[in-house]
């Protein structure tokens, strides 16, 4: 836990991939260090 | 709650309410809220399980009086709180089961978010040891996300 929390990182915008009256898809791109 | 609609439990919106209140847009977002939200907002719940209608209406508020970064911030937040409480038993022991990394988390969110929210659906691809992709489903349409890519990014520790 304490190792986890020490790393930097980062998520970039989301991308909305669809979105209707029924459901949303959203990208995510996530890194670390 | 209807079922298969997004919704959280009552800690989720109970930060949502805390942070109104430090950030100073308590006054703003009461006197523009419908009544039902304000009757929440006054005596927010805590356990118990609601739809995401007021939440969805807070953070409307929020980006209005505040901007999206205020909603970014509150995410960010409320992730903490729960993260280290009525979560983190459960991140600690998928840490000992699948490893201390960022990706054992990201690929095991399906299996916390039930914990706090209802109605969110994800995967995660890798792309290396320390990058990739989060897709999110979630149920109903679109609050407050953006049109296309931006190039900003949020940092965090």
């Amino acid at each position: 836990m304490i190792e986890l929390c020490q790393r930097q990182g980062t998520v970039e915008a989301p991308q909305v991939l669809s979105s209707d009256q029924l459901q949303t898809q959203v990208r995510y791109q996530v890194s670390w260090s | 709650m209807t079922a298969g609609k997004r919704g959280y439990i009552g800690a989720s919106f109970k930060s949502a309410v805390d942070f109104i209140h430090q950030r100073g847009l308590a006054g703003k977002v009461l006197a523009d809220c419908s009544p039902e939200t304000r009757k929440l907002v006054e005596k927010p719940p805590t356990l118990s399980w609601m739809d995401s209608a007021p939440l969805d209406e807070l953070e409307t508020l929020i980006a209005r009086h505040s901007g999206r970064q205020a909603c970014v911030d509150l995410g960010l937040e409320a992730a903490r709180k729960l993260g280290g409480g009525i979560v983190q038993p459960v991140l600690k022991f998928a840490m000992s089961l699948f490893g201390q990394s960022p990706a054992s988390l990201l690929a095991n969110l399906d299996r916390f978010y039930p914990l706090v929210a209802s109605g969110l659906h994800f995967q995660y691809e890798a792309a290396t040891e320390t990058a990739g992709t989060v897709t999110m489903t979630c149920d109903g349409p679109a609050c407050l996300l953006p049109s296309s890519t931006s190039p900003a990014a949020t940092s965090c520790t």
